[in-house]
């Protein structure tokens, strides 16, 4: 008689989800031992599936305070009505509405100064990459250069190679442009592909390809710096995963809010930062954008730097060196200021010097 | 199901009051069990099940429909729970006893023989799985009360693949011996002594 072998539950359990290989079906599926295994995980897992019991009464009062928040928000302009939480929540004993009631929200002048343990992403990005051109400087002076390569090109050979020269130079002007932010988040990943992708790479904010398209004379003006943030990226351990993967989950967060977006695994606190730093604002406030004026997850009302902010500022969550931590965004523009916040307690975690 | 769901999640979204009414009623018992089974207690899971409803309610005009209303709406409530769990971890917990007996009390008046019997069952199903670490009773509760399948999970909890099915199968393993060493009767094996 053969003995089980030592994964015997997660052959047999994943063989009761249908998720087992088809040698590991036949490998359970030929051991009686296995199946009379199967039988008894799935006497367990059809108890835990039995719907738990409740009384009718509160069903039929939170799927009520459910309508009435619908009203509300269906009245007028989804987008822009903060949901009345105690209103709406009246008669029903939520946590929510606790809070709601709890914090007024009233919206002071963001200091990240006053602020323990908060990172302003601009000054980061100044720390670590200091600017030394200004960047509008920078593509003026490109394209006058390209211009001139250009009306050279044209005066000598015209035709095909006028063509190649002109796309060159578009390509250069918009690569200088774009130098500053990494465009890593495109749309156009189905959500089954997104779904069954592995776990999230945090390729997805630390790969910061420079674009491949560019030209010599759009590098040469390019500051070294590139390549350095490249390096960085390269050398935390937390990557290796592929920008696309990280694609399929940022559009996928958008798309199911209000799940938050999964941001990835990091060595520590700088290299999580150092990744934030490379997402464009504009994406950092997407992250935001689908928790509606009124709605606070994870630990925003209970670190008063953020519960005094009117509007929602998770961002998602993340882990360093296997910590999970919430990233929480507020402020605008260049005044962006990142709070790593431990869930457990939620406790803001110190600056790292 | 899920074609009637998109019917109504379509007519929801177009403001039907009564097609979100039909949604929220079709799925709040599937909801509720998982916050339950998430949370440990009523209290929490009532608070969890709201929250979710209301996040449901606002992000129902971006949901576009690419998974099912049920999966989303699982997924949804399972973020609720999580958070309402992070509350929890700053706030004594009621005993389970305690809580259970204060619940029968209070909703005495709702109670009927059915719900008795169910309130037993499920709570030797509950005490079993209140004794299984948080990581690994999150996986379970998913998968075979949400009915996710191992990439959500991992989407939900931001684990890997290879760890939800791992995490399910201890889990899996770990119930059927608390259960088991308890004497309580699976489903079947209680269809079977009724008949």
């Amino acid at each position: 008689m053969n003995p089980l072998p030592p994964n015997a539950d997660e052959l047999v359990s994943a063989y009761l989800d249908g998720q087992a290989s088809p040698d590991e079906v036949v490998i359970v599926e030929s051991s009686p031992k296995l199946m009379d295994r199967v039988a008894s995980m799935r006497g367990v897992a059809d108890l835990v599936s039995e719907p738990a019991a409740h009384p009718a009464a509160q069903k039929d009062a939170h799927i009520s305070a459910a309508l009435d928040a619908f009203d509300a928000l269906f009245a007028q302009d989804v987008d822009q009505v903060p949901l009345a939480g105690p209103s709406v929540l009246a008669g029903v004993p939520t946590s929510a509405g606790h809070h709601a009631a709890e914090h007024d929200t009233t919206s002071p002048a963001l200091d990240a100064s006053t602020i323990s343990g908060v990172t302003s992403l601009a000054t980061a990005r100044e720390q670590r990459h200091p600017r030394r051109f200004n960047t509008g400087i920078i593509a003026a002076a490109a394209a006058v250069v390209l211009l001139f390569v250009a009306v050279a090109a044209f005066g000598l050979g015209g035709g095909e190679d006028s063509f190649d020269v002109a796309s060159t130079q578009s390509e250069a002007a918009n690569t200088v442009a774009d130098a500053p932010e990494i465009e890593s988040f495109t749309d156009g990943t189905s959500e089954s592909e997104a779904m069954t992708a592995d776990r999230p790479d945090i390729g997805a904010l630390e790969a910061a390809p420079a674009p491949t398209s560019a030209p010599p004379q759009a590098a040469a003006s390019q500051p070294a710096e590139e390549e350095e943030m490249a390096a960085d990226a390269a050398s935390d351990d937390g990557g290796g995963l592929d920008s696309e993967t990280g694609t399929a989950l940022a559009t996928e967060s958008l798309a199911l809010t209000p799940l938050p977006l999964f941001v990835g695994d990091f060595l520590d606190q700088e290299a999580l930062l150092r990744a934030l730093e490379q997402v464009p604002v504009d994406e950092l406030a997407k992250r935001v954008e689908p928790f509606e004026p009124g709605f606070f997850p994870s630990c925003q009302q209970d670190v008063p730097e953020l519960a005094a902010t009117e509007t929602p500022t998770y961002v998602g969550g993340a882990f360093i060196a296997g910590t999970a931590v919430e990233v929480h965004r507020i402020g605008e523009g260049d005044d962006i200021v990142i709070v790593l916040v431990d869930p457990t307690d939620c406790s803001v975690l110190p600056a790292t010097p | 199901m899920s074609g009637d769901d998109r019917a109504l999640v379509a007519q929801a979204q177009g403001g039907d009051r009564a097609a979100l009414d039909e949604l929220l009623r079709r799925h709040y018992d599937r909801i509720y069990a998982i916050c339950r089974r998430v949370t440990r207690n009523n209290a929490d899971a009532a608070d969890a099940t709201q929250e979710a409803l209301m996040a449901i309610v606002r992000g129902l005009a971006k949901f576009d429909n690419r998974a099912a209303f049920s999966t989303w709406s699982y997924r949804v409530a399972t973020n609720a729970c999580l958070d309402e769990l992070r509350r929890r971890s700053r706030r004594p917990t009621p005993a389970l006893v305690d809580e259970h007996n204060g619940w029968a009390e209070q909703n005495s008046h709702d109670r009927t023989p059915a719900f008795d019997e169910q309130i037993v069952v499920h709570d030797e199903v509950q005490a079993a799985l209140n004794q299984l670490p948080e990581e690994f009773r999150a996986p379970v509760v998913l998968r075979d009360c949400g009915g996710l399948d191992y990439a959500e999970i991992a989407e939900t909890l931001g684990i890997p693949p290879g760890t939800v099915r791992s995490r399910i199968a201890r889990g899996r393993a770990k119930l059927a011996e608390i259960l088991h060493s308890g004497n309580q009767p699976t489903r079947g094996e209680r269809q079977n002594n009724q008949s």
